[in-house]
């Protein structure tokens, strides 16, 4: 199974992760790191680079990184996993989260980069304007 | 040569400074300095990246001097970010004329002294010598988050933390 790891400014990635949790349930190989405003941008890449690895010991199906926001340093210590080869997503949200979560136990790591692209962008949706049609 | 702001942040280009600062002032062109940062090619390739529309360069202290001096450099108002506040200091020493300098963040250092001034930016004893002679030439220190933030003087803040 394709492991998970969130990245975030803040508590946000723990937010993702336990609010995923509540509408899917418990998941295994999936772990948020919350950065910290004092943190220095080697010491981050190690932790990501460290959950990463144990999101995916043991299984070569490969681990999908998602981060909050592009350009904002969860991203940038991420992009040494990006150039070596790791997906990592930016602009992560809980709609892509839970398709992610549902689906990464049987598709590829390609495909669920496709999945995940999709449904971030099809999970914003105008309610107002939905209902009043 | 219009040095619009420079920025000490050992975070570098990040969300703050591209959702918040890139915003608030008007510049043409953001310089990352740091010599080992302008020799790293994965930067080389993110930072540009991470500034979402800004024209930006990632150049070691004495390409960032050259640069700002260069014919294309003098018609532009730069936003220099350096890494470090010695980054910033050689800088100064090498001509730059920043129209005011910022501490963003300072991630501690694993294996230094340091003591957290603010809840992002740590300062050792050396770097504190470092922000004096900044402020030594004549330039008045703050330390921002945001651009909207009001200014707190640094070297009190350094003084408050007996530093």
């Amino acid at each position: 199974m394709i492991g998970i790891v969130v990245v975030s400014h803040g508590p946000l990635a723990e937010g993702l992760k336990g609010a995923a949790e509540m509408i899917v349930g418990p998941q295994e190989r999936f772990l948020a790191i919350g950065m910290d405003p004092a943190a220095d941008l080697d010491s981050l890449r190690a932790e990501i680079e460290a959950a990463v690895s144990a999101a995916g010991a043991g299984d070569e199906a490969g681990v999908l990184v998602l981060v909050d926001l592009m350009g904002g340093s969860p991203a940038n210590a991420s992009a040494y996993l990006a150039v070596s080869g790791t997906p990592v997503l930016c602009g992560t949200n809980l709609p892509m989260l839970l398709e992610v979560l549902v689906a990464r136990a049987s598709a590829s790591l390609q495909e669920l980069t496709n999945i995940a692209l999709q449904s971030a962008k099809e999970g914003i949706i105008n309610l107002t304007q939905i209902l009043a049609k | 040569m219009t040095i619009v702001h420079m920025r000490i942040d050992n975070r570098l280009i990040h969300g703050q400074v591209t959702a918040s600062w890139g915003n608030a002032i008007r510049t043409d062109h953001l310089i990352v300095t740091n010599d080992q940062v302008a020799g790293d090619p994965i930067q080389q390739m993110i930072l540009p990246q991470a500034a979402r529309g800004i024209p930006t360069s990632v150049l070691s202290v004495e390409d960032t001097l050259r640069y700002a001096k260069s014919e294309k450099g003098q018609k532009e108002r730069i936003f220099v970010l350096a890494k470090l506040p010695q980054d910033a200091l050689r800088l100064l020493e090498g001509g730059l004329q920043p129209e005011e300098i910022n501490v963003g963040n300072q991630a501690p250092m694993p294996a230094t002294k340091f003591k957290m001034v603010t809840h992002s930016i740590a300062v050792t004893a050396e770097d504190a010598a470092i922000y004096r002679a900044i402020a030594e030439k004549g330039y008045r220190l703050t330390a921002k988050m945001m651009p909207s933030d009001r200014a707190t003087d640094f070297l009190e803040i350094l003084k408050k933390n007996k530093l």
